[in-house]
């Protein structure tokens, strides 16, 4: 009977100890949402990849209200120690995907309202490419009591799909940076 | 001790400047980099009513007797070209205005239509925009009507001519019979004093898939029976092309993409209408 229950115990939580999110985030634009809020996860044994999952909005003073969900990952290739406390990610190549909600948006095209591929693109879901540089250092005494053991800063660069594609048929006339958008964000790491 | 306190010192400036870098590189790329979404429907620096404003800027100017504008169209992904077009159309004498009949964006998203409005405010003449099928992608329709004109439907007269610009996207509309109006166009083109001449401005051709079949016979009554429409002016369909679907003094005209180098000038002089296209 004990090894019973520990046997359907066990697994659920070593599952939870693997469902429990590594790291936090709060990011201002990065197209995103004005303010986004996120969990995330290491990836890899070298822990040198991340998967955030974040919710962000946009309130409607500041560009019509909007809800966005992203899945972002990352990879940090480069470490470099600062100090004994503080590590630079100096140049993080990432893949993200966004899903905006609402009626505006198809995922599918509507087989009754349109011709099969008369818009080959979904406005609902968007595939970016970033590059982002991160700063971490040592949570100070205070914080390492929340379980907070790392806080970092980071910027990030992004560009999506639809960007790309118009950049790609004018390439003499529309400056690489310019498909570029930015955002920053702190990271605290458990 | 010294040693130690020297390495932290050190370790302390780099840490200090490569924050300065983080800094540097998030703020003074300024902020106009700073995207909240690809979908927004404005931003801090998107101009408003460019319509009514340039409207405003055309009748203020007194001109000839000659009526001279552009109908260019399909600017969608024409980044490369427009810069020539400008300078064309800058370096063409007597054009009073210009028209953008539609599909300014290929996705509907702000920063096209910002892209766009940069090489159009370069224009000496004032430019209207019509709204295109591909406008309404996504937040498109929102960003339209506030960077251009919060009414789809507008008209304007200049010089004793009628202007009719209106949206005919019926396939956005699912074609629910509301799009175009013909309630609308039947009080604009009813004939009043003072105008010798219409012209009906909008994307989408009558005569192209994405009009509406229901509405097709009955647009066309309403402008035939005006007896004064010098023409229907049109985009969309990406080449030039004149049909006569209604009657034979009622041109259908579309003009060729943005994005393939060419636009029409149209002209009426002496209540002659004319109009050629320009490749450049």
């Amino acid at each position: 009977m004990v090894l019973c229950v520990m046997f359907f115990l066990s697994p659920k939580v070593s599952a939870q100890k693997f469902l429990m999110p590594k790291t936090a985030i709060v990011q201002r634009a990065g197209s995103i949402g004005y303010n986004s809020f996120g969990v995330g996860y290491n990836l890899f044994k070298n822990k040198k990849g991340s998967l955030d999952l974040a919710w962000g909005y946009v309130p409607k003073s500041k560009g019509g209200r909007q809800d966005i969900f992203a899945a972002k990952f990352a990879y940090r290739p480069l470490s470099i120690k600062l100090s004994d406390f503080a590590v630079l990610n100096l140049a993080n190549p990432g893949l993200f995907v966004t899903h905006h909600p609402g009626g505006k948006f198809h995922t599918t095209l509507n087989k009754d309202q349109y011709p099969a591929g008369y818009y080959w693109w979904s406005s609902a879901v968007r595939f970016h490419i970033s590059a982002s540089t991160e700063i971490k250092i040592n949570a100070p005494k205070m914080l390492l009591k929340t379980g907070v053991e790392q806080v970092a800063l980071y910027g990030e660069l992004n560009t999506n799909e639809l960007y790309a594609v118009s950049w790609f048929k004018n390439r003499e006339n529309l400056p690489l940076l310019d498909i570029f958008k930015l955002g920053f964000g702190l990271k605290v790491y458990f | 001790m010294g040693d130690k306190s020297l390495i932290i010192e050190n370790s302390t400036m780099k840490l200090i400047l490569l924050l300065s870098y983080i800094l540097v590189l998030l703020f003074s790329s300024s902020c106009r980099k700073l995207e909240y979404s690809p979908n927004q429907k404005f931003d801090k620096n998107t101009p408003r009513n460019i319509n009514a404003n340039n409207l405003n800027r055309l009748l203020a100017t007194p001109g000839d007797d000659t009526i001279r504008f552009v109908l260019s169209g399909d600017s969608q992904a024409a980044y490369d070209d427009l810069g020539t077009f400008i300078s064309k159309v800058n370096a063409t004498k007597g054009i009073d205005f210009v028209i953008l009949n539609g599909d300014i964006s290929d996705f509907g998203l702000l920063q096209e239509f910002k892209w766009i409005e940069s090489f159009y405010s370069k224009l000496n003449a004032p430019y209207l925009a019509v709204i295109g099928n591909h406008d309404h992608s996504a937040n498109g329709l929102y960003v339209y009507q506030r960077m251009y004109s919060e009414q789809l439907d507008f008209s304007f007269i200049y010089k004793g001519l009628k202007f009719v610009c209106h949206n005919t996207n019926s396939r956005e509309y699912k074609f629910n019979g509301t799009v175009p109006d013909l309630d609308y166009l039947r009080s604009q083109f009813k004939t009043e004093a003072g105008v010798t001449g219409y012209f009906a401005i909008a994307h989408v051709p009558p005569t192209n898939g994405d009009f509406d079949k229901k509405l097709f016979a009955e647009y066309g009554e309403i402008l035939t029976k005006n007896g004064k429409v010098y023409a229907v002016l049109n985009a969309h369909i990406d080449r030039e092309t004149i049909q006569y679907p209604y009657s034979s003094t009622l041109p259908v005209i579309t003009t060729n993409s943005l994005y393939n180098r060419h636009f029409l000038v149209v002209e009426v002089v002496n209540n002659k209408f004319k109009f050629y296209d320009v490749e450049f």
